[in-house]
């Protein structure tokens, strides 16, 4: 009895904190699905129909198929940069191969808790003539994103066998081939975890790009929801679609590979 | 064939092969890392401390050293600010820190005990650290508009109508609760994986021993849950302190600077505040030292703090 009741409290709670979750959700749902005079009039009450007005106008009005074309773009280079740049480094650290590689892992982890270095970074970028470039943005959101990588593939190397490294080197395989055709491939769950938090941080970034590529055709997806905010009022309605057409990739991406989403900022915390 | 292959083996353990090159493979390996980070994370984050002396604002050719100018400004004629926007900092620190922590602790616990559904709910509370900064910021606008959104409507019923994010008085409060609803599924899953670490025979062992469900959440799960409690505590308050994207979309710092933390204010006087005032890269490059030198003052307070009750719990 004491057991059951326990469990009927541990659902309660559970559910009530689901539903704080999710209900703002379904707010912003509902509302997408509004016409606007019926969203000014009865803001709260459920959508009278499903259709998807709102997503076509707010998908053509921001430009939406350049943004997202832009935003992919970013979100698949970025990852791929951080995967194959982080295992390089992170396959000496975790071996030992080269004499410093203590401080080296301590100076990329320390990257984790630096603050954010805006001025400098305004600079650099402008000094180097990568202002407004795609190029300049991929390499600056691959160095952000490189620390949390780093701890989390050390901590997978680690785990890997060094008899492997011996049985490849004996055979005569390479440094770099033994990096990318056997070491990789084994990486797997640790690459998945690296990239699904590098594409939901790339694909979610309005700082950076606000600040270093103010070009409209270069721009990503989050700063398509502007476009919503008038001088005369905003257009909730269509800005609630948009927020949706935004939210949904990352959503979709988290239900197929929410494992590694979870056990990778487990594993990464609990190491660095 | 083979054997000589088995033969070499215990000889290459022994002796490493060493490289041939004159540069080594590793250090190629670390090459292309070592260089995007020391560029955008190295070189800013100390840069910081060099433009803080200039009186820089933006132009590359127009860069001279003004000694601590920015800094006495920062202390003296702008100082009540100042202190206000390191006040807000840490009330946001401490209220999210505190909040997020107590309920994703409560939460894992529950998502850790054996019912069914558990999945489904630790998937459901961990989801909104998946959507952007802007997309919850957005959201949360929506739902406290003072006119249109449902909180009001609600409040309405008790005539207890508001202007939420509108009202000095609780702007902040609202700013923390938006943050600590984004974020709480980030700590709950790090209280999981301390959690489950906790091998399952010590409480066997202790419910044998007549322990109560409460005397073992104190007794053992406490106590085993330290490192994960320090880890969470210390990437709260950082990414607490640290943070002013949200914050910068509910509220912009506003009203009336309620919301202004130092982290805030480091940006606004990048890109010039909406208030009108101009940007002055300098200047922000000084408080974000400023900003810098409060985060390693409370972060090394803290962790001071939790391991020494650390070790007065051993």
């Amino acid at each position: 009895m004491n057991k059951m009741s326990q469990r009927l409290g541990a659902h309660s709670v559970l559910l009530l904190m689901s539903l704080f979750i999710i209900v703002p959700l379904m707010f912003i749902v509902n509302i997408a699905f509004k016409e606007s005079r019926e969203y000014v009039r009865d803001p709260i009450g459920l959508a009278q129909q499903f259709e998807l007005t709102n997503f076509i106008d707010a998908w053509e009005r921001a430009n939406m198929q350049q943004l997202f074309l832009n935003s992919v773009i970013y979100t698949a280079i970025v990852c791929a940069c951080t995967v194959i740049i982080g295992i390089l480094v992170a396959y000496p650290i975790s071996r030992r191969h080269i004499r410093y590689h203590r401080m080296l892992y301590v100076v990329f982890t320390a990257g984790l808790f630096l603050p954010l270095s805006l001025v400098p970074t305004v600079f650099l970028m402008d000094y180097l003539q990568l202002m407004n470039t795609r190029i300049g943005y991929i390499m600056l959101k691959t160095a952000l994103s490189l620390p949390l990588a780093i701890v989390i593939f050390v901590g997978f190397i680690r785990s890997v066998p060094r008899d492997l490294d011996e049985a490849a080197s004996v055979d005569g395989c390479g440094y770099f081939r033994f990096v990318f055709a056997i070491l990789m491939p084994l990486m797997a769950p640790a690459i998945a975890t690296v990239v699904t938090l590098s594409a939901i941080n790339t694909w979610n970034d309005f700082v950076n790009p606000f600040l270093y590529l103010s070009d409209p055709s270069k721009r990503p997806v989050t700063s398509g929801l502007y476009v919503f905010f008038g001088q005369y009022g905003n257009e909730w309605t269509l800005l609630s679609a948009a927020i949706i057409i935004i939210a949904l990739p990352m959503i979709v991406m988290f239900i197929f590979l929410q494992r590694y989403i979870i056990s990778g900022i487990a594993s990464g915390a609990v190491k660095g | 064939m083979e054997t000589s292959v088995t033969h070499q083996l215990p000889i290459d353990q022994a002796k490493p092969k060493r490289p041939r090159f004159s540069i080594s493979p590793a250090h190629l390996a670390i090459l292309p890392a070592t260089v995007l980070f020391t560029l955008f994370v190295l070189i800013p984050a100390i840069g910081n401390l060099f433009f803080s002396f200039t009186d820089y604002l933006g132009n590359v050719d127009h860069i001279n050293w003004i000694g601590f100018d920015h800094y006495v400004r920062a202390f003296t004629s702008d100082w009540g600010e100042i202190q206000d926007a390191i006040v807000k900092s840490i009330i946001f620190a401490i209220g999210v820190t505190s909040i997020q922590n107590g309920s994703a602790l409560f939460l894992a616990v529950l998502v850790n005990m054996k019912i069914r559904f558990r999945n489904f709910y630790r998937m459901i509370i961990f989801m909104p650290t998946i959507l952007g900064v802007i997309v919850i910021g957005l959201s949360w606008r929506l739902i406290l508009n003072p006119i249109f959104g449902p909180v009001n409507e609600f409040l309405g019923n008790f005539d207890a109508k508001s202007g939420l994010l509108g009202e000095p008085d609780i702007a902040l409060y609202l700013v923390i609760l938006i943050q600590v609803w984004a974020s709480v599924g980030y700590a709950m899953v790090i209280y999981i994986a301390g959690l489950q670490s906790i091998p399952e025979e010590m409480y066997e062992a202790a419910s044998i021993d007549g322990a109560s469900p409460m005397q073992q959440f104190t007794y053992i799960t406490l106590p085993l849950l330290r490192p994960a409690v320090t880890i969470n505590i210390l990437l709260s308050l950082i990414g607490s302190l640290k943070l002013f994207q949200v914050i910068l979309i509910t509220t912009s710092g506003g009203p009336a600077q309620a919301t202004t933390t130092l982290s805030l204010k480091v940006f606004q006087e990048l890109t010039g505040s909406t208030g009108g005032s101009m940007p002055n890269h300098g200047y922000s490059a000084a408080l974000s030292v400023l900003h810098f030198g409060l985060m390693f003052v409370v972060i090394v307070a803290v962790q001071w703090y939790l391991s020494r009750s650390e070790r007065y719990l051993e």
